[in-house]
Order: C-alpha cells, then sequence, then structure tokens
C-alpha cells in the first residue's frame, strides 16, 4: 500500500525504471494518461495541457491565468488518481504537489548529460549538438517552471525523499533501492495519510471547479468542509459567496463551504 | 525590495494584480472618470480658475497620488474644500480666472504638495488625528453654505459684482431679487431635479453628467443665449500642458501662509475618506505614506497645470461600490478622462453656467453630512460646541481662520480632558465585599478610597489636589486615602511629587497616603526619582484587598472604635 513519484529529466530513463518497479510491486504505472484523463474531464484540448505543465508561465500567463487553469485541472485528474493508492508516477509536476503528503516516496532520477545525449541521439535520430541544446534547454524550462509556480527548484534535493544517480548504478539497482526504501513503515499507506491525500484531492477538485472564474482561489479542506480564500471587493461579498457556492456544490465530497473574501494584498 | 517598496508604494499591491483586478479596476476607473467630468469643471469654477484647469487636476493629481498614497481606494484630485479654500486665498491677491490667479493657484499648489510631503517624510500623520471629526463637519457644512451662496447668481441669472463676504453676498442677491432672469432658473431648477432623481433612484448612474446634458438641451430649447443665459467657454481639447509655479523667494514668502491651510486640509480630508473607506475594505491605512503621495501628487501637479486637490469622498466612495480593487482604478479614471476630454472637450461650449450652478448646489447640499450633524449634537455638548464655532467661523471669516480655530479648539478640549481626570470615590460592594464599587461617599470615619482615572501629569495636578484637598475640607477625619491606580497610565516628575507632598500633608493630619495596582512604568518613575522612599515602598500595594487589609490593621482612630456600622468586613473582626 505505497506511492511513488519519479521526478526526472528527458531520457533519463526514469521511464523504464518506473516500469520495472511497478512490474514487480504489481502496482499501476502512470504518467502522460493523466493529461489524457484531465482532458477528457474537464473538456480542453490535450496540447494545452502538455503545453501549461511544461513550459513556464510567460508574463501575459501572468495576468491571463492560462497556466494557472490547466495545471488546476491537471492537478485534480492526478490527485484523484492518485487515490486509488498502489501506484507509480514518473513524469512533470508529481512531486510539486504532493510536497504535504508524508507517505508517498517521491524520487528523483539523475543521469549523466553525455549519457543523456546519446540515449535520445539513438531514439530521435538528431545530431548530438541538437540533442544537447534541446536537453538543457529542456531541464531550464522545467526549472523555471516549478519556481515560478511553486517556488520549487526541481534541482533542490530537499523536495525529494531519495534521489538516485544513474551514472554509479544501473537501473535494476535503482528499482532495488527504491524498494528497499519502500518498506520502511514511513512510507507505507496510513488512514491518516490517506486522509490527508482525500483532503488535498478534495481541495484540487474544488479549485479546478472554481478556476474559470476565480483563477487565484485558495483552498483548504478538512473532512469534507471547504475553507475558500476567494480575492474580490468585499461589496461583492455577497455575489461571489453565492456563485462559489453554485460551483461548488455539486463536487463530491464537499459538505460544508466557507468563502473568505480577500479584498487586498499589501506585501512590506 | 523592502526598501524598493517604501520608495514606490504601488510595488506592495503590484503582485494582487490580475486579469480580474484588471477588469473591476477599469470599470471603476470609467465610472469614477465619468463622475469626475462635470465636478472637475464645477470645481474649478469654485476655485476661479478656468474649467479645464479642474479636469487636469481630476487627470494627473489622482494618478500619482494613487501610485504613491496608502489607500487602496481613495481617489484624488480637485475637490470642494480646497476649491473654495483657494478662491478665498486668493481671489484678494489676482482677477479670478486671470493669468495672474493661475499662475497663483498652480505656486500655491507647489507649496501645499511640499508642506504635505514634508509631514509625511517627518513623520507627522498623527498630528492629523488631533483634528477632530467635528471640526470637519463643521467646516465642510460650512463650506457647502459658501459654496451654495456662490453659485446663486449663476442659479438665478444675476448679474452682480463678488464680494468677500458671505452676508454681503446674501444681502446683494436680496437687493437684486426683482431682475432674476426666469430662463437661467428654469435651465438651473430642470438640471437641479434631474440630478436629484438620479441620486435618489439611480445613484449609481452618471447623474451629474446626464443633468447637465440635459440642462445644455433645456438651454438649447428656450434659447439660451438670447434671453441672457450665459454659456461655458468651450474646453481646450488637449491633454494637461506643462507649467511652471513660480518659485520665487517673494512668491514663496507672500504664499506659504496660505498653502499652509490648503496642506492641510488637504491632508485631512484624504485620510479621514481613506480612513473612512478603509473601515469598510478592512485595510489599514498608513496616514503618512498618504500624506507623502498626497504632496508628490500636488508637486507634480502643479507642473502639469493642476491647482491643489484631495481625496473626494464622492468619488472614493463611488470608486469603492464600483467594485474597485486597486489604485489602478484611479490611473485608468485619469486614463479615461484624458481621452474624454480630447474627444468631447468642444461640446461644453453647449452648456448653460446656471444649469452648472443647478450641480454645484447639489455637490454642495451633499457635503453637509446631517447624519453626523445630528449624533454629535445629541452626544455631546462640547463637540457641538466645537462644530457650531467651525461653521461659524466658516461663514463667518476666512476658511483657513476656521480650521485654525477648530482645531485648537478641538485641542482645548482635549487637554482641558485631560487635565481633568476623573476622581471615583469606591466603596466596598455590599453584594461582594470584596470588590469595590463607585459610589458618593462612605460613612467610614477614617478611610477613604479613590481611584484616580487618568494620567498624573504637570496638567492634571492641580485638578487632582484640588480635590484631595476637598476630601479634608468636608470630611477632616478621613486622613487615611488609598488610590486606586490602575486608571493611571503615566506620572511625570510634578505628579511624582504631588504625591511625595500629598503623603506628608496626610502624615501631618495623622493618617497617610497608600498606593494600589500601580502599573509598572508608573511605578519605575516613582522608584527612579527616589519618590517611592518617601512616600514609603510599604504603602505601595498590589491589589485593592491586601491594601485594606494592610491599612486598615494600621489605623487606630478613636471614632473606629464607637463605629457600630462599619464600612469593611476587616472592620468586623477588630475588637
Amino acid at each position: 500500500m505505497s506511492i511513488v513519484t519519479i521526478s526526472r529529466g528527458s531520457y533519463s530513463r526514469g521511464k523504464e525504471i518506473a516500469e520495472k518497479l511497478a512490474g514487480i510491486l504489481g502496482y499501476e504505472c502512470i504518467s502522460r494518461e493523466i493529461i489524457l484523463e484531465a482532458s477528457e474531464q474537464f473538456n480542453i484540448p490535450e496540447i494545452k495541457l502538455v503545453r501549461a505543465i511544461h513550459d513556464a508561465p510567460s508574463v501575459l500567463d501572468r495576468f491571463s491565468y492560462g497556466k494557472e487553469r490547466y495545471i488546476a485541472f491537471f492537478r485534480a485528474a492526478f490527485l484523484k488518481r492518485l487515490q486509488n493508492d498502489n501506484l507509480i508516477y514518473h513524469g512533470l509536476a508529481g512531486h510539486a504537489f504532493l510536497q504535504k503528503i508524508p507517505h508517498i516516496l517521491k524520487v528523483r532520477i539523475i543521469a549523466n548529460l553525455d549519457d543523456r545525449v546519446t540515449e535520445e541521439v539513438k531514439r530521435e535520430n538528431i545530431s548530438a549538438e541538437q540533442a544537447r541544446h534541446m536537453l538543457v534547454r529542456d531541464d531550464a524550462e522545467r526549472r523555471k517552471w516549478s519556481m515560478a509556480l511553486y517556488g520549487l527548484d526541481t534541482w533542490d534535493q530537499r523536495f525529494y525523499d531519495v534521489t538516485l544517480h544513474l551514472d554509479t548504478m544501473r537501473v535494476a539497482d535503482a528499482v532495488s533501492t527504491i524498494i528497499h526504501v519502500l518498506q520502511r513503515p514511513c512510507f507505507q499507506t496510513t488512514p491518516q495519510s490517506l486522509e490527508m491525500l482525500d483532503d488535498l484531492s478534495l481541495i484540487a477538485q474544488v479549485e479546478a471547479a472554481l478556476v474559470r472564474d476565480f483563477p487565484k482561489a485558495k483552498a483548504d479542506a478538512v473532512k469534507g468542509v471547504v475553507y475558500l480564500s476567494i480575492r474580490g471587493s468585499l461589496v461583492d461579498e455577497k455575489r461571489i459567496t453565492a456563485q462559489v457556492n453554485r460551483l461548488v456544490e455539486n463536487v463530491a465530497g464537499v459538505k460544508k463551504v466557507n468563502v473568505n473574501i480577500v479584498p487586498h494584498l499589501i506585501e512590506d | 525590495m523592502t526598501f524598493l517598496r517604501r520608495i514606490f508604494p504601488f510595488l506592495r499591491w503590484w503582485n494582487f494584480l490580475g486579469w480580474d483586478t484588471v477588469r473591476a479596476d477599469l470599470m471603476a476607473g470609467l465610472t469614477g472618470a465619468i463622475i469626475v467630468l462635470p465636478q472637475g469643471v464645477a470645481f474649478a469654477m469654485i476655485a476661479g480658475l478656468p474649467p479645464e484647469y479642474g479636469l487636469y487636476t481630476a487627470i494627473v493629481v489622482p494618478l500619482v497620488a494613487a501610485l504613491f498614497g496608502s489607500s487602496l481606494h481613495l481617489i484624488s484630485g480637485p475637490t470642494t474644500a480646497i476649491s473654495i479654500v483657494i478662491f478665498s486665498s486668493l481671489s484678494p491677491m489676482a482677477e479670478p480666472g486671470s493669468a495672474e490667479f493661475i499662475r497663483l493657484a498652480l505656486t500655491l499648489t507647489f507649496l501645499a504638495g511640499i508642506f504635505q510631503l514634508i509631514f509625511g517624510l517627518a513623520r507627522m500623520g498623527i498630528l492629523v488625528n488631533f483634528v477632530s471629526h467635528s471640526v470637519i463637519v463643521g467646516f465642510t457644512a460650512g463650506a457647502a453654505i459658501l459654496i451654495a451662496t456662490s453659485q446663486l447668481r449663476h442659479v438665478f441669472g444675476i448679474r452682480m459684482a463678488g464680494s468677500e463676504s458671505f452676508f454681503a453676498d446674501w444681502l446683494n442677491i436680496i437687493g437684486a431679487i426683482s431682475s432674476i432672469n426666469p430662463y437661467a432658473l428654469m435651465v438651473a431648477a430642470g438640471t437641479l431635479c434631474c440630478a436629484v432623481l438620479f441620486k435618489i433612484y439611480r445613484p449609481r448612474w452618471p447623474g451629474l453628467l446626464i443633468a447637465m446634458i440635459i440642462g445644455s438641451l433645456i438651454g438649447l430649447f428656450l434659447g439660451a443665449e438670447s434671453h441672457g443665459i450665459r454659456l461655458m467657454e468651450g474646453l481646450p481639447g488637449r491633454l494637461p500642458p506643462f507649467s511652471m509655479p513660480d518659485i520665487s523667494l517673494d512668491t514663496i514668502r507672500e504664499l506659504a501662509p496660505k498653502a499652509f491651510p490648503v496642506a492641510l486640509i488637504g491632508l485631512i480630508e484624504a485620510l479621514s475618506i481613506a480612513r473612512s473607506i478603509a473601515a469598510n475594505s478592512r485595510q489599514l491605512i498608513d496616514g503618512n505614506q498618504e500624506f507623502i503621495g498626497q504632496g508628490v501628487s500636488n508637486i507634480c501637479g502643479s507642473f502639469f497645470s493642476c491647482y491643489a486637490g484631495s481625496g473626494s469622498f464622492t468619488r472614493s466612495g463611488i470608486n469603492y461600490h464600483a467594485g474597485a480593487m486597486t489604485p489602478l482604478s484611479a490611473v485608468f479614471s485619469a486614463v479615461f478622462l484624458a481621452m474624454i476630454l480630447l474627444l468631447v472637450a468642444p461640446l461644453t461650449e453647449y452648456l448653460p453656467i446656471p444649469a452648472m450652478g443647478g450641480v454645484i448646489l447639489l455637490v454642495a447640499f451633499s457635503l453637509i453630512d446631517f447624519h453626523h450633524i445630528r449624533v454629535i449634537v445629541r452626544t455631546s455638548k462640547q463637540e457641538a460646541a466645537i462644530l457650531l464655532t467651525t461653521f461659524a467661523a466658516t461663514l463667518i471669516f476666512d476658511l483657513e481662520f476656521a480650521i485654525y480655530a477648530g482645531v485648537l479648539m478641538s485641542l482645548f478640549l482635549y487637554l482641558s480632558r485631560t487635565a481633568h481626570p476623573e476622581v471615583v470615590n469606591l466603596i466596598p460592594d455590599p453584594d461582594a465585599p470584596a470588590q469595590l464599587i463607585a459610589q458618593e461617599d462612605s460613612r467610614c470615619p477614617a478611610f477613604k478610597i479613590i481611584r484616580v482615572d487618568g494620567s498624573l501629569f504637570f496638567g492634571a495636578v492641580n485638578h487632582v489636589v484640588e480635590f484631595l484637598q476637598s476630601i479634608d475640607k468636608h470630611l477632616p477625619c478621613k486622613c487615611h486615602l488609598l488610590i486606586v491606580a490602575c486608571g493611571i497610565n503615566f506620572i511625570d516628575i510634578t505628579g511624582a511629587e504631588m504625591l511625595v507632598n500629598e503623603a506628608r500633608r496626610r502624615r501631618g493630619l495623622r493618617g497617610d497616603l497608600y498606593l494600589c495596582g500601580l502599573k509598572q512604568n508608573a511605578r519605575d518613575v516613582l522608584e527612579r526619582g527616589g519618590y517611592l522612599d518617601n512616600i514609603g515602598a510599604d504603602h505601595i500595594f498590589s491589589s485593592e484587598t491586601e491594601a485594606i487589609a494592610q491599612i486598615l490593621s494600621t489605623i487606630d482612630n478613636p471614632e473606629c472604635r464607637t463605629c457600630r456600622s462599619p464600612l469593611f468586613k476587616e472592620c468586623e473582626n477588630r475588637e
């Protein structure tokens, strides 16, 4: 009863590790499927979702909240899927959404850039120089994305439970290490940690339901009671509260909604 | 970043911006631009300036004040109070509307801005707290009457020379009553009725603007010019032109005393409006930053053909209620107004001056805060006196004098209040003897307890001494006195010496002085100055119960022995 997220750069063999791990443990292995699910659930083009969780937000995104909107949809689909337990997720953004959940094993896979270049040249049939350029740009974009949206540096080891360097170990060694770590009690699902995951998933569902009308809405949830901070003028408090209640009432698992209007933010 | 945010306060709310706030601010800005259009023209007329100067002030001043001020919703720009102060200050020095008058108005604005900026940088925002609400209400009501009076000649279509006196103006109007122009009166009355109806039934619509359009149409229908109705001059369709205030030493010397009240009124107005709106929006207002914002806006404004501005209650209220979320709404309002000025300025030459007069009458009426006048009169005689004094001074004397008179009276009453701390007689509660309750006097022949509610400082000492000596006059045997000092927040050297003298005096009367519930800072003063040794460290108690028990155990008064109905439960156990 565990969940593993594997964060990796392109061509770092993270996918291979995830699939082998899932095969051994008998867990489900997921990655891009989440994008498809989110795309279907919220009726949005898949390509926009892919870009939203890959490219760093532009200056224009800051005002339009386009990126936040798609990420909210992706996050809702992702966390809903995680509630099934016993799964391995490899791909983008996973660790960023799960920092608060202790029992999920967050793994970072690092590979030598030369090895990654070789792998990309082999698979994409491009020159080594092109491959190197693409990988460096890709890594930089991922870091910018995470910094801009969550203030997390994907290269900062503090956000992972385990970091494995494939320069010094083979895929099988990495899989074996992860399985060993996963046996520790702290990475076993408990009723409390499952409850935390349920709350986090509910928060994501509520924020996804609101993001079109209130892109800056911030939710918190405890056992179905949702606390929402919505920015807006206090003059419109009644209208906003009614609109929020209408948007959230159909989200599964919501028992009660408390709306708090945030009229301003002044930073000193 | 914190340093940058201090210099450029708009960076504090910059991260709050998003498409939703921008959309809300755009809508509020558009509403504000439409509202300020007639007001700007009207207020410039009140100030004795060409109408376009009101609009220039409504473009530049709010933009700068919003970016450099503290309030998220305050809209600055031309206001009635400042307009009338400018008129009354400068009209004796130059012909209103003349180039000389404009030059003086720009310099006055620059100097007022400098004063405001200095107040802000010197962190004197707290000073405005000493101007009581009653002064503002009285001053505004007086200014409203003056404004309405100044417009009556336009409303009645009477041609008469202006005077410097409110009463002379009325005498002139009454004298010229036979020459009222009925057509001008019809235009003014029609405009006023429309404006009133919109204010009542469609308060969120730009009622003043629509009323002025209707007034213009009435004028056109009646054939305004052929019936002697004066029309406004067309506004120049251009952005605020660059201007240069006269910063020569002579002019500064001449205008500085007149700029000071403009600065003061501007700050009082802006801060009180900002605080009033913040009470609803839950924002904390930084008074000093607001001063800086007002100062910078007036300094910048004086270089762009603007006269002194301040916070406008009407426009700020409308801005907030239109859903504005950040000061960007003021920026948008300025941009929209500039666009309107460029596009529709020439149309103003169809506007009859009586129509403008009708609109100004409504604006003046709206300034009178009937609700607060009623509350003040009902609540406090002192506050009502301040209100009445300021109101009367506004009508009779120069406006700046009215403000000073109100402020001085407020300060006098405040000082008088602090110099007369309440001294309360206490006795044990018959239902709960451990508690003390306030009651006129006690039947105990030897021991008195009082509580002093206020600081013991040089100004209050006399009042307290008088009270303490009056005890001996009426009840000479009550020589033992306990002062419950929990209400004394501060003791200065004069207060401490008074306590020592009182202790000595009471000992000479075969009694003593005791203190209980003394606050730490007050105790520190007594300790540091050595006063505690003279009073006696064992005469200071932490609680009333402890003090009463200790004091009564030491009192050996012959009257206590024959006392049949002891007031204190401690006396019941005595032999």
